[in-house]
């Protein structure tokens, strides 16, 4: 077990060593062929001004390049320190020595390889309790290192006190408040370096780590617990030394913590969940603006002009191509347009709120333990999440999971129980009448959820993960953020979504003319009547195959045509819900876990969906 | 040597990574329907984080200069 930092480092002049004082250079040139240069590499999180300082310290005359082996750019530039100059490396952000991804890898590999001479730890002072763990883990390497409080403007502003020559006198390290936008504390930092250069290196009180994962998941317990006492000790080196005061920052930390504790941040999930998805998007997306949309500009408006157009074409093919049962227009326009298109928006909307808020990243640590028990990490809330917008983009995004394992399990998690945001949308406009069939559905959904997941984390054999994730402050939404938001995915709905309505309906005009669609429907009959469901669900289920908003779509105009009871709007919601996932989905699983998984998931779905959905009629009829 | 613009960075909304949009891998790169849907992926967490279109760029900024005038 690693043990706590210790904050005493021994120092030693080790023979040979030799202490880089920064030289007159030449001219502007980077050094990098000249290993007698003073080199200072930048290090730290993400967002916390390190390309701010490194513009600041070195001009405009830096070049840009691949980190050799990999596909990482690293800007170096250079500095003049007291009339030397210096080589300054910008590396990519990282939140610890463990990396996860190639951008934490090589920020790694500048600290292990020692190719500076001193590293400069830049961090945000405002967030100082979470960033100071990287500092101790820094100083345990060994490196010539430097802490530069960065955005202390900032903290001011949010009355934050920091002494910094008590931390400097805790740490045995420089540490210099600067403001890296506007080159406040630039002197003292760069005396700082210079100091730190003379310093003969120190002996490192533990090896540079990397990752030390084992596939056991012994070595990351090892590391959460390392992770867990360094961040103890950090907490305990600032007590007296930052110092939030009690307005809003700390009001915003104190939110930002409740969201994230399970006793307060599940009732306030839930109760997002039920203003967001079910006020929101349920009856003000799909009841009010779809109500509006289909009956007074499609089916008072349109619709009737289209077959008034096409009353005079003599070919019945093509009449019935436009504005026929599965007609360009009056099927796959007046889907995507009049049912789904209000739903999404509305959803698009209320998620960018939920992103530019800064409650996302909470969720994940909220749900992290839940997922864990799922064999999943935290970081799989980002696909769970996602998949509520779009399941094929959630499914590419599970690449990111750290283990095969996970990636197997949120990949079926995806396809069998997470509803895209228009099915999601229309399902709960269907259910929003129906408080019985509401309750009936969710807790079969969730269900099914959960019990796939602990089955999938006790059967699918591989390495437990860790999760780490950097938790950005609470704001308040920024409405130009919130709308460019929601207009670029709506963008997106335009462009991917509805062509793929329009094809879809081409597809289903040209199956009834051929007669394969009545063939495909008849087949599916002896199931949908297994499940107590009229023959049209049939057709449904096989919109529902093309899009999943599609056929929620198709039950939509079930429902509201009077052909749905409240025990089969449940029992065919849940069996939609389920159902195998879209085409597009299907060939994403496909091309991220293989045609084997992807038809693997495929046969296990199925059964589960069709199952679920006959136990729920059972439950319901019980329940009536 | 090259005059390096690091100034037009995205902050993934889900970890707050920092990242510059044309660093990042577009979300449409192994998407199946591949039509480029103005995503880029977050290269720390995989986030899809939407790209703010040159014009809508343009335009607030515009918004912002008359407000600052």
């Amino acid at each position: 077990m690693r043990t706590a930092p210790n904050l005493e480092l021994e120092v030693l002049e080790p023979p040979g060593c030799h202490s880089p004082l920064p030289r007159e250079a030449p001219d502007h040139q980077p050094p990098s062929s000249d290993p007698s240069y003073l080199r200072v590499a930048l290090v730290g999180a993400p967002n916390v001004g390190k390309s701010a300082l490194f513009n600041r310290l070195t001009g405009r005359y830096v070049t840009v390049s691949n980190y050799p082996g990999t596909s990482v750019e690293v800007a170096r530039g250079v500095a003049r320190f007291d009339g030397h100059s210096a080589e300054v490396l910008d590396t990519p952000g990282m939140y610890s020595l463990q990396p996860c991804t190639e951008e934490e890898r090589v920020a790694l590999k500048v600290v292990q390889e020692s190719e500076c001479d001193v590293l400069v730890h830049v961090v945000d002072v405002k967030s100082l309790p979470r960033m100071l763990p990287l500092t101790l883990q820094l100083a345990e390497t060994g490196r010539r290192l430097v802490v530069a409080l960065n955005m202390m403007d900032e903290a001011e502003q949010l009355g934050i006190e920091v002494d910094a020559p008590a931390l400097a006198r805790r740490l045995g390290l420089e540490v210099v408040p600067i403001v890296a936008v506007t080159g406040r504390g630039f002197d003292l930092l760069r005396d700082a370096i210079i100091r730190a250069a003379r310093q003969p290196p120190r002996r490192p009180a533990l090896p540079v780590l990397g990752t030390d994962t084992t596939p056991d998941g012994h070595g990351a317990n090892e590391s959460y617990r390392a992770a867990v006492e360094r961040q103890r000790a950090a907490e305990e080196l600032l007590k007296g030394v930052w110092r939030p005061d009690g307005g809003a920052f700390a009001w915003r930390e104190r939110v930002g913590r409740l969201l994230a504790s399970p006793l307060t941040g599940v009732p306030v999930l839930l109760l997002v969940l039920y203003v967001g998805l079910y006020q929101f998007v349920g009856l003000l997306g799909a009841g009010t603006a779809v109500d509006w949309i289909e009956g007074a500009v499609f089916e008072r408006t349109i619709n009737p002009l289209v077959e008034r157009v096409f009353e005079g074409v003599p070919w019945p093919w093509m009449r019935s191509l436009y504005a026929g049962e599965y007609g360009l227009i009056t099927l796959g326009l007046r889907y995507a347009i009049a049912i789904i298109l209000p739903i999404v928006g509305a959803f698009f909307l209320f998620f960018s709120l939920l992103e530019d808020s800064g409650y996302l990243p909470r969720l994940a640590l909220l749900v992290d333990r839940t997922f864990k028990r799922l064999g999943m990490s935290g970081r799989a809330v980002i696909p769970m999440v996602l998949g509520f917008a779009c399941d094929t983009m959630a499914t590419m995004v599970t690449r990111t999971l750290e283990t095969r394992r996970e990636r197997l399990l949120s990949t079926l998690l995806l396809a069998l129980a997470i509803p895209c945001s228009a099915q999601l949308g229309v399902i709960l406009a269907l259910l929003a009448g129906q408080p019985l069939a509401f309750t009936v559905w969710a807790a079969a959904v969730a269900m099914t959820f959960v019990v796939v997941g602990v089955l999938g984390a006790r059967l699918v054999p591989g390495a437990r993960p860790v999760f780490y994730m950097d938790i950005p402050p609470l704001r308040l939404p920024r409405p130009g953020n919130v709308l460019t938001k929601t207009w670029t995915r709506m963008h997106w709905y335009f462009r991917e979504v509805l062509p793929l309505f329009l094809l879809a309906s081409v597809l289903l005009w040209a199956g009834e003319l051929t007669g394969m669609l009545a063939r495909a429907v008849a087949a599916l009959r002896p199931v949908v009547a297994l499940l107590g469901l009229p023959d049209e669900t049939a057709t449904v289920f096989l919109f529902g195959f093309f899009r999943r908003d599609y056929g929620a779509a198709g039950l939509y105009d079930l429902n509201a045509a009077g052909a749905l009871s409240a025990t089969q709007l449940a029992v065919s919601a849940v069996t939609l819900t389920l159902f195998v996932p879209c085409v597009a989905q299907f060939l994403m699983m496909m091309k991220e876990r293989g045609l084997r998984t992807a038809i693997g998931i495929f046969a296990l779905i199925t059964p589960i969906a069709f199952g679920a959905g006959w136990l729920v009629g059972q439950i319901m009829e019980w329940l009536q | 040597m090259s005059d390096s613009t690091r100034t037009s960075v995205t902050v993934c909304a889900l970890c707050s990574a920092e990242f510059r949009p044309d660093w990042a891998q577009p979300a449409c790169r192994a998407c199946p329907l591949g039509m480029g849907c103005g995503f880029v992926r977050c290269p720390r967490c995989g986030y899809e984080n939407p790209v703010t279109p040159a014009w809508l760029k343009r335009l607030m900024q515009m918004l912002r200069n008359r407000d600052a005038d």
